[in-house]
């Protein structure tokens, strides 16, 4: 039953029993009379105080879910405290919510922040000094060659800084610009910047676009995923081996001749997995691959027969 | 030539000017804001080396006060943040180049050279080294008067050398300098050592491969021959 009927209902018998004690004029029916009003008043109240609670439920509903909108754009979530209090538990609540998400959000910006500011200086101090000492004249070729170690370490080093930021970036960026991009013309674009690495090797490359692959994503993104994907099908290639990149509507296929791979396929796409062929690799690449494919719903796969590696990457349907 | 190095990070300053003070260049340092701009009302400078966050404030406002001010002062800007639109803001503002950390000081010294070469009117077309003639605006290299036929890649190789004379190059600034972002890890050095073979095959057959030194593998030297 629902509150305009009862509100009705005691309407109808509020004006009945005044009518029968002007009539009669009966002090039980005026007591009787006083009683449902009285009754009707507390209703009403605890009707419109329901109502009004169940419109903050819904404000600080909207207002949380804006916040955590902002938190995903990586914009600052613009939470404001709320001054009006009325000491309901519920607006306790979600201040409370509303602050804890303000304070992650702003311990994690900090930390990428930090963690890319903050060391690229010391690693340039170190690179820079490194550099400066490389110039003393009176260096064995033991000190040359520990000059090389920190090196090549310091550069590992930024570059693992670098990719990590990437990594906890993509997170908070796949869902900003996105728009129809045309893995096509980043292809092509790529396959000019590599030009002269792939000439180099003397890699065949098989071009077979059928169609035009568009995605909704950041294009940003989708260059660091293409290019990432190319680059490992140069590097992990023979000399005068091939790469063939076969494009559908719903696919890209980038397939290339290489070494056997002396580890379970299953652990390519896990952070800091790589071969042990090679120390000087992050093992990054392909994590920041599959993430970026998570978060734009994409799948990726990866396939191995007979010396040829394959990675698929297929629009989720 | 006078510097002005703006950087809050004391050992990064003091490495810089240590580099540049045994180019035989006159340094000054500011490590705020604050003191950047007292001494950009008081001095002039050559080059002003700009770091953009600064604990007092960022560096790119002091950008319109060195183009008014300073019309013929290069900037060169060093961050961190290797966001695009601070790289374009900072170029819009007046600057000359930006430099992104960590750089290597022979990269840093590269920059220095063309900006001044750009900005100071010190547009030498072409300068001398031993047997070498460089000609800037051909992009051409003549070895004892005649001209050698270079890739772009080895002209570009051998000018970051001769930008860098007598200097010891890391093979990792000179792979970073040729290929920015895309030289990613060692599998690429095969592909500098192969453009550095064929130059110097070039160099052999003009009877100056003794200008460039190899430091065991670290990295490489021009310089004149001493007999």
């Amino acid at each position: 039953m629902g509150h305009r009927t009862i509100i009705g209902i005691l309407v109808v018998l509020i004006g009945y029993g005044a009518i029968m004690s002007l009539i009669f004029n009966e002090q039980s029916v005026w007591i009787l009379l006083f009683a449902l009003l009285a009754f009707l008043l507390i209703w009403l109240f605890i009707w419109l105080e329901t109502r009004r609670i169940r419109y903050k439920l819904k404000y600080y509903k909207r207002k949380i879910f804006e916040v955590l909108r902002n938190i995903q754009k990586f914009e600052q979530p613009k939470y404001d405290h709320n001054t009006s209090k009325i000491g309901l538990e519920i607006e306790d609540f979600y201040d409370g919510i509303g602050r804890q998400i303000l304070k992650s959000f702003n311990i994690e910006k900090q930390f990428t922040q930090n963690a890319s500011h903050e060391l690229q200086t010391p690693i340039t101090v170190i690179k820079t000094s490194v550099e400066s000492l490389l110039q003393s004249s009176n260096l064995s070729e033991e000190n040359y060659h520990d000059i090389d170690t920190i090196l090549r370490n310091t550069n590992k080093l930024s570059r693992i800084n670098q990719a990590l930021v990437l990594l906890s970036r993509i997170k908070s960026y796949h869902n900003v610009n996105v728009e129809p991009t045309s893995v096509n013309d980043i292809l092509e674009q790529l396959l000019v910047d590599f030009e002269s690495r792939i000439e180099f090797l003397e890699i065949d490359i098989k071009k077979d676009f059928q169609a035009i692959l568009k995605l909704n994503i950041n294009p940003t993104l989708c260059e660091i995923l293409v290019s990432n994907l190319l680059n490992n099908a140069i590097k992990h290639n023979l000399k005068r081996g091939w790469i063939s990149i076969k494009v559908t509507s719903t696919q890209l296929i980038i397939s290339n001749t290489g070494k056997k791979l002396n580890r379970p396929p299953a652990e390519m796409f896990e952070r800091f997995s790589k071969d042990e062929s090679n120390p000087d690799a992050l093992g990054l690449g392909l994590s920041i691959v599959k993430l970026i494919c998570d978060y734009s719903n994409l799948d990726i796969g990866y396939y191995h027969r007979e010396g040829v590696h394959e990675l698929i990457v297929s629009k989720k349907i | 030539m006078k510097f002005l190095i703006v950087e809050d990070e004391p050992n990064l300053q003091k490495l810089i000017s240590y580099f540049l003070k045994k180019e035989d260049h006159l340094t000054e340092e500011a490590l705020t804001y604050k003191e950047a701009f007292q001494k950009l009302m008081n001095h002039t400078y050559d080059v002003i080396i700009l770091d953009i966050n600064l604990p007092d404030g960022s560096g790119l406002n002091l950008l319109p006060i060195i183009k008014d001010d300073h019309p013929t002062t290069a900037t060169i800007i060093v961050s961190a943040k290797d966001s695009i639109e601070d790289r374009v803001k900072g170029l819009e503002l007046g600057a000359d180049d930006y430099l992104i950390k960590p750089f290597h000081v022979s990269e840093l010294n590269a920059r220095i050279k063309a900006v001044l070469r750009r900005k100071l009117n010190m547009i030498e077309d072409k300068a001398v080294f031993g047997e070498f003639t460089f000609y800037f605006d051909g992009r051409k290299v003549a070895i004892k008067g005649v001209e050698v036929d270079l890739t772009k890649k080895e002209y570009d190789i051998l000018l970051y050398l001769f930008r860098n004379k007598n200097r010891v190059v890391t093979k990792d600034s000179l792979a970073e300098h040729l290929w920015g972002d895309h030289m990613d890890d060692t599998y690429s050095y095969d592909f500098l050592y192969a453009h550095l073979k064929n130059l110097r095959k070039k160099l052999a057959k003009e009877g100056v491969e003794n200008y460039m030194q190899t430091l065991y593998g670290v990295g490489y030297k021009f310089v004149i021959p001493e007999n």
